[in-house]
């Protein structure tokens, strides 16, 4: 009995189109529950005594010398979407900051300046399915370096040795 | 040692290596200032003030196989230099609020690998040497003092 040739063109490209459905609906799903808001956030170091590490967004209105300006950037891939594998965070970038004002001799940094890549969990999903095209991430704190002056000692800051003894004291 | 085992070597050591830049630039006034010299600061103003108006300055550059900055696109050129010196013909004491953003800084990874690619062009037979267009942009408000 002759055997009858057959292709399974039809059925692979049937299948094409189930996979292909599949992915569409699950895109219009995720981006239908998730947000459209990205959010980053980082602690900052808040000392307010001279010596310990400062880093606002304001100016100072105490007495300070200017050590410089400083920019901080670090940039990398994200992969999948959410794998940011070297940290281009505000956190990442925050905890840099500490050694490079140390080294400059200075104790805080202010009027600090903040860019990030920011990506829409949307975007993030789609690339996912993106997985070989990475998305290129980075962020920059710019700001300037500054020590603040030691504030004038208090009368309870001397040390009883070199306070003054009164005349005739016993 | 051929170039594909150079490159490897290559690709190796920049893997290794940070994916941060650092940039800094010279101190700017102290608060409150000294003496007559032009005010630079990235806050406010420490006095009473008019303001006189608006500088932005864009500093370009070219590095030079990942190892040398040639032209004004580094932080103390722009603000000590271009946009002081505008300052200065505008009639201003100082600039303040200044802003500053390097917009294209190297990481110690894109440098090894610029070095490494030129290194790699000059074993191939090609003299060109990797370069890259750098620019450092800034903004400041240009004040007198009242007083």
């Amino acid at each position: 009995m002759a055997s009858v040739p057959t292709s399974n063109y039809p059925s692979r490209v049937a299948r094409a189109c189930r996979v292909a459905l599949v992915c569409g609906g699950l895109l219009a799903a995720a981006g239908c529950t998730s947000g459209c808001t990205s959010v980053n956030s980082a602690m900052l170091p808040q000392a307010r005594t001279p010596g310990e590490l400062l880093v606002t967004a304001e100016a100072l209105t105490e007495p300070y010398e200017s050590r410089g300006v400083l920019q901080i950037t670090r940039k990398g891939p994200i992969l999948f979407g959410f794998a940011d594998i070297v940290g281009t965070d505000l956190a990442a970038a925050v905890a840099e900051l500490g050694p490079e004002i140390r080294s400059r001799d200075a104790d805080a940094l202010v009027n600090m300046r903040v860019e990030q890549t920011q990506y829409s969990p949307f975007r993030r999903i789609v690339a996912i399915f993106h997985f070989f095209i990475p998305l290129p991430s980075e962020v920059t704190i710019t700001g300037e370096l500054v020590r603040r002056s030691p504030p004038a000692p208090r009368a309870t800051d001397v040390p009883a040795a070199l306070t003054p003894k009164p005349e005739g004291g016993t | 040692m051929r170039p594909l085992h150079l490159l490897a070597l290559g690709a190796l050591g920049v893997a290794s290596l940070g994916c941060n830049a650092v940039v800094s630039g010279g101190a700017l006034s102290n608060s409150p200032p000294q003496g007559r010299a032009l005010y630079l600061s990235t806050g406010g103003s420490p006095k009473k003030y008019r303001t006189i108006g608006f500088v932005q300055v864009r500093g370009y550059g070219v590095q030079l196989a990942g190892v040398a900055d040639v032209g004004y696109a580094n932080l103390d050129a722009t603000i000590k230099g271009a946009l002081a010196e505008e300052a200065v013909k505008l009639g201003g004491h100082g600039v303040i609020n200044i802003e500053f953003l390097d917009e294209n800084p190297s990481t110690d990874a894109e440098r090894a690998e610029a070095a490494m690619r030129t290194v790699n062009n000059f074993v191939n037979g090609k003299a060109k040497i990797e370069q890259k267009d750098r620019y450092v942009t800034v903004t400041g408000e240009v004040i007198e003092f009242k007083e």
